[in-house]
């Protein structure tokens, strides 16, 4: 069961790094509601596919995964970014921000740019 | 790089039972989290679980899907691949053949080299004991290593007893030798006065045995 496209799971996952190098360690709940917040209802996906995509990143040694306690004292999985997400998360802002450059000039032009 | 990390790990989690506790668990506590969030903006208990399972979805399903990643595709996606990478060859006779050829010649060569290998350094002499064949040359403060003269080698194969028998050879030559014409025979093939390299032979097996020096 495919829940997730490749582009769409690619996109969430350099959102969960950036979520995890601006607030530090958080469980999958934190991560899921601060993705939501910062993206607003533009992400409007079931909550829970986003564990595969924690599991994938940490088989990639982007993050890492311990038990520990939440705020409420109970046990809940913690992920953090290791360094080797750390260059991950730049190196992929680096290329979004090509790609969206590209695209936004693509999207602008006019019929007289292209002629 | 990361491929490879993902490998091993998908790797060694195959060799663990099925991880899916860790999901489940976690599953249950977002969905416990997110019950309070909804009762805390002011939902009844009943209405909060329902809308909570809704915001998180089918746990069943997102079960599966991370046993997907964690570990390796089943049968049906295994030969869902080869019928996938079937029809691509199809489509591309030309890349197909390229990389056929490669692949051919790749392992094609790496067989001749291992059998070569396997041959000459791997296996022992096809003679009754390999381990007592020694080869013997001389060693000088002039020259460092080298080989016999031939008048040296018939000396020594005349006055030695350490050897059961000797026999001297020239080049890379495959030598067949009965033990006790061994002499004889193995000088047949060099020209007398030239240096010749010599093989000594520990216990050699009555009847023949190919040595290659």
């Amino acid at each position: 069961v495919k829940l997730l496209s490749q582009r769409e799971q690619g996109t969430l996952a350099l959102m969960v790094l950036k979520t995890l190098d601006v607030l530090g360690p958080l469980h999958g709940y934190g991560i899921a509601r601060r993705i939501e917040r910062i993206s607003g209802d533009l992400l409007a996906v079931n909550q829970g596919t986003l564990y595969p995509v924690l599991l994938k990143l940490e088989q990639e040694g982007a993050i890492a995964s311990a038990w520990g306690t939440s705020e409420n004292n109970r046990r809940a999985r913690f992920y953090q970014l290791t360094r080797t997400g750390r260059r991950r998360l730049e190196a992929e802002t680096k290329e979004w921000a090509q790609t969206t450059a590209v695209m936004d000039r693509f999207i602008a032009a006019k019929a007289e740019d292209l002629a | 790089m990361r491929a490879l990390r993902r490998f091993f790990a998908r790797l060694a989690s195959a060799w663990r039972r099925r991880n899916d506790d860790r999901v489940r668990e976690e599953l249950a506590e977002h969905l416990t989290l997110l019950t309070e969030e909804y009762v805390r903006s002011g939902l009844a208990l009943d209405e909060a679980r329902r809308q909570a399972r809704l915001r998180l979805g089918a746990p069943e399903a997102i079960v599966e899907t991370y046993r997907d990643v964690a570990g390796w595709p089943g049968p049906e996606q295994l030969w869902r691949d080869a019928c996938h990478a079937a029809r691509t060859y199809r489509r591309t006779p030309g890349v197909a053949f390229v990389i056929i050829l490669t692949l051919g010649l790749a392992i094609g060569a790496n067989t001749a080299v291992f059998s070569l290998l396997n041959a000459l350094a791997l296996r022992d002499l096809p003679v009754r004991d390999p381990d007592t064949l020694v080869q013997v040359w001389t060693v000088t403060p002039v020259q460092g290593e080298s080989y016999l003269t031939f008048s040296m080698f018939r000396e020594l194969a005349s006055r030695q007893q350490a050897f059961a028998a000797l026999i001297g050879a020239w080049g890379h030559p495959v030598v067949t030798v009965d033990d006790r014409d061994a002499v004889a025979r193995a000088s047949c093939g060099r020209q007398p006065g030239t240096s010749t390299r010599s093989s000594v032979c520990a216990p050699l097996p009555v009847g023949c045995s190919t040595l290659e020096t």
